[in-house]
Formats: C-alpha cells, structure tokens, sequence
C-alpha cells in the first residue's frame, strides 16, 4: 500500500523547510558536532541531551539524562547558589545569553573546567516550562581575549 | 501472499533486544526522542551475540546451515576469525536491529551485505573487539550505516537531492542576503556559497570566514611572489580597450569620456614592456584602493572611476592568465568574500545569532519543542544546513540526517516504488 508519493513529500519538505518537522529538527540537534544541547526541567534535572553533549562534556547521554545538570555539569564551586539562579530563570521565563562580560565555566567528567558559552531559553509546552541550553566551547582564541 | 524480499521479517522478536532496537526508520515523531534518550548500557558476551546474530540471520534472513547449535558456532568462528567478512558480518548485524522495520531498512540489508566501508567498518570494529561497548551500541552504528547506504540507493539518490536543494533554502532564509549583495555578485547563488563554504550565522562564524578569506589572499600573493611570470601592459589594458569602444559607440555626447580613457590607455600600455606580475599586483591593488575611495562619494569625474575599475579588472585577468594557479584561488575567493560581506551585513542586523527564539509549545512534547526552538536560531539553523548539505554531498554519510529524510519521505510502506511483502 502506497500512503503518499515519496517524491510529493520531498518536495513539500523543502518547500516548507525541513526544520518545519520536529523529528527532522531533533535529527539535525544530534547531527551537529561542536554544539551541546541540553533540556532541564524546573527542577534542574537534564531531560535531553544531544550527541554532541557527549563531546563536550565527556559524559555518555545515558548519564547525562535523569540527573541534576549541576551535579554532572556544573563546577562545584558554582553549585551553592545556582538552584536560586534556575527558580529565578523559572519564575521570569525568557530567552537570554549567560554571562555576558565573564568566563562560563562547565565541568567536564574528567573533572576539567571547560570554558563555553551557553544560550538559554525557556520552552513552555502542556507538559510544564523546560529550559533548553544551547552549548559551545569557547574557541582558543575567544578565551584569550575573554581573559585579558 | 505475494512472494517478497526475504531480509524483510516482521516478526517483533526476531530482533537481539527488541525493547531497545532503535527506531532509526520510523515516522513515529516519538520514536526518534524515544531511541535518543534510550540507554544502552547492558555488557553483552561478545561470542554470544555473535551466535545470536547469526541465528537472527539465519531465521530472518533464511541463510541456509545458520540458525542455532554446531553451524553457529563454526560460522562464528570463521567470520570472526576472518576481517574480510565484515560486511556479511554488517548486514546480519543489521538484520536484528532492522527486523519489523520499514522496507528501506531492510533493503539496507543487501546494500550492506555488499560491502558499504562505513558499515563494515564499525561491524568489524565492534566484533574483533575495538568497538562500542554493547553490540546494541554498535548495532545502532551498523544499522544506521546500512540503512543510510541501502536507502540511498534504493531511493536513487533523492534524498540526497533533497538534501542539498533544502540545504541553500534554509541558509536563504537564515543569511537573508541583501539585494545589493546579490547585486554585485551576479550569477552568484550566494546562499549555496555559504553551504558549500560551511558559514554559520555567528560572531564566530564570521571570524572563521574572514581567516578564510585573508588565507586565500595570502595563498594569491604568495603564489604571485613565488612566480617569474610577467604580464604586458597592453593585456592589462585590453578591459579598457572595451570600455573606450563603448563609449565611442555613443557619440559626441561621450566623446569626452573617450577622450580621457584613450589618454589612460595610451599611458597605461606606454611601450609595452612586460613587467613582474608582483608589479602588476601593486598595481591592482593601488587601482582598487582608489575605487573603493571614490564609492559613495561626489565625484567630478565618474569615468576616472570607470577607467580604474577596467584596468583593475583586466591587471587581475592577466595575473590569473600568467600565473595559473592565482585562477583557482580566485575562483575560491570571490565566493568567499561575497558570503564574508553578507555574513557582515546578517551580524549588522541579528540582535543575537545564539539567542533561541522564545516559543510556546502547548501540548508539545518538550524535546520536539525544544529541537523546533533551538533549530530556530541562525546560528544552529545555518549549521543544520551544512550539515544537510554535506550530508547530501556524501556518497556515504555516517549520520542519521539521510535515513531520517528517508523515513520522512518514504513512510513505513514504498520508497522508490518498491513495496513490502
């Protein structure tokens, strides 16, 4: 049985974009091979994680997804305060780059800092408010200059 | 029941771990996020599965002699012990993965069975022991890889087509590239420019593009200081020549103008002596300089602009002529400063490439919401559409981008005209 002619499809995928299809969208997230992508909810525990999470950070999806982003992700000298940070991120959803005029810092599972630059988003669906992170390493030279 | 192909099973158990066997070809928009956050963490004995394997081959596949005792576990020690059978080892790696699946997974099968390098690769990989760590890791890897090449083939290359015609539009409509750009750049698609050039959207992207385009134009002085070419004057000039017989064609209103581009031609060619083509670079550049000064500016007397824009044109022509190897990276660096400007302008404009869009999903599942969000900032949607593009390209692509398209296209029923038993 034929639903839909193949090449009718095609044509209305790239007519009408391809990223205009969620499931495509997601492919191309796990496509992508310098950006992490990361879903946490309110209470801060990581919902998904890209493949490419897996290069920057050094942790499998596997164990990325279902534990608190700050315990996998984040420095521990930063861990004190930053729950404050996320209820008030919650509280006043809206998109924002991080810490615009200083260095970000993640940790990596091998217990290394890494410097990145991090966007943030709220995302509000049926299912509650999620924040979504989009995640790159700095480059050489960009951490040169952030730090002089 | 109509005879089919016989890689086709659709018996749900005939998969090694069905519960976990990722849906790489379902149009299930669930099913992706469902394989994506599976964990496959269950160690396995590795001369098991082997066995398990080949006994899902044999039942589903119908390899005669394969299918439980003795022969399994001669079979597995001759293609264990042999890295030539990698891509047999591939496609019945594959079978248990794809088992129940839509027609272009299964068709894999026999596009991998021939011997795709990627496949074999990572079947050979994981099965003499340098792979994935769970054979449903590298399973995933086999399958994907398989299904990637068999469904090319069997959708004759449109999704390739697909994806690198989808590739220019989504850059088009994140790059915007200003009418003026396209203007002075004619004949120039220059958002297939960006794809083909790997641009993102970025601050960073456009540090990245601007280092190209000063390597390219130390690649050109190098090449042109590295040579003992020479170049005459009266090829040079021959643009001007052009530009002189245009202006004579219109008569005593641009007798003038004719006047002044014949003094220069005369200066120009003097007595013809062939000069260094370093020489003839200074001079290219010098008579770009003053063009670009007198752009914009209220000018007393515009042919003096065109005069040094056609010999500005023909010194580059002649240099390329003289040094052949100054034509190929010219032919690289024009594209390339075309999509450095419309990155520039694109900058000028975005209040900020990285921010994501705020978006309210009701009802949504959130990884899907996310995905749409995120891929709807220019600097992901730019680098997704050179993933597409590359992916299109490819002759064999190692990602998932291909098989989804496929499975969008294709559905769970007919790719190509090809149906299921």
């Amino acid at each position: 049985m034929v639903d839909e002619d193949p090449l009718e499809r095609l044509r209305e995928l790239t007519e009408h974009g391809v990223f205009a299809d969620p499931e495509f969208a997601v492919r191309i997230l796990d496509a992508l091979d310098d950006t992490a992508v990361l879903l946490v909810d309110e209470g801060g525990v990581l919902r998904y994680a890209n493949a490419a999470s897996e290069l920057v950070f050094g942790w499998r999806r596997s164990d990325l997804v279902g534990y608190p982003f700050e315990e996998r992700l984040l420095p521990e000298r930063f861990r004190m305060g930053h729950a404050d940070y996320r209820k008030r991120f919650f509280a006043d959803p809206r998109p924002r780059p991080m810490g615009l005029g200083r260095q970000l810092r993640a940790l990596h599972r091998n217990g290394s800092e890494i410097a990145v630059e991090v966007s943030l988003s709220p995302i509000v669906t049926g299912q509650g408010i999620y924040a979504v992170a989009v995640i790159r390493k700095q480059r050489v030279h960009d951490t040169a200059t952030a730090s002089t | 029941m109509p005879d089919g192909p016989k890689y086709l099973s659709t018996d749900p158990n005939a998969g090694l771990a069905p519960a976990e066997s990722p849906k790489y070809l379902s149009t299930d928009p669930n099913a992706g996020v469902a394989m994506l956050m599976a964990s496959h963490e269950t160690p396995v004995d590795k001369a098991d599965l082997l066995k398990t394997a080949l006994s899902v081959v044999g039942r589903s596949v119908g390899v005669p002699g394969v299918g439980g005792g003795g022969p399994v576990g001669e079979a597995a020690a001759q293609f264990t012990g042999n890295p030539k059978n990698a891509p047999a080892i591939a496609a019945m790696a594959a079978g248990p993965v794809t088992a129940g699946m839509s027609l272009p997974a299964g068709a894999a099968l026999t596009a991998a069975a021939g011997g795709g390098g990627s496949v074999a690769k990572n079947a050979a990989e994981y099965f003499l022991g340098h792979g994935k760590p769970t054979l449903t890791d590298a399973a995933e890897d086999v399958a994907k890889d398989a299904a990637i090449q068999g469904g090319a083939q069997l959708a004759g290359g449109l999704v390739s087509k697909g994806l690198e015609a989808a590739a220019p539009k989504v850059m088009a409509a994140v790059l915007k590239p200003t009418t003026t750009l396209r203007r002075n750049n004619p004949g120039m698609d220059i958002p297939l420019e960006a794809v083909k050039q790997g641009a993102v959207v970025s601050k960073g992207g456009l540090a990245s593009q601007a280092d190209k385009v000063r390597g390219l134009n130390e690649a050109v002085n190098n090449a042109i200081q590295a040579s003992d070419a020479t170049v005459k004057p009266s090829v040079a000039a021959a643009s001007l020549g052009d530009l002189l017989r245009e202006r004579q064609a219109l008569g005593p209103v641009a007798a003038g103008d004719a006047a002044k581009i014949q003094d220069a031609l005369v200066n120009f060619v003097g007595n013809d002596a062939p000069m260094a083509v370093a020489k003839a670079q200074e001079i290219k550049k010098f008579l770009g300089a003053k063009v670009a000064s007198r752009f914009g500016s209220q000018i007393a007397e515009p042919v003096s602009v065109d005069i040094n824009q056609a010999l500005r044109a023909g010194t580059k022509g002649a240099i390329a002529q003289a040094v052949p190897e100054v034509e190929a990276l010219n032919q690289q660096l024009s594209p390339a400063i075309a999509v450095r400007k419309a990155l520039e302008q694109r900058l000028g404009t975005a209040e900020n490439t990285n921010v994501i869009p705020a978006r309210v999903f009701m009802a949504h599942n959130p990884i899907l919401a996310a995905a749409s969000a995120v891929t709807g900032a220019p600097a992901i949607a730019s680098r997704g559409a050179n993933l597409m593009y590359r992916t299109g390209q490819a002759n064999v692509a190692p990602d998932a981008l291909r098989a989804a398209l496929l499975a969008m296209m294709g559905g769970n029923e007919t790719v190509g005209g090809v149906s299921p038993p």
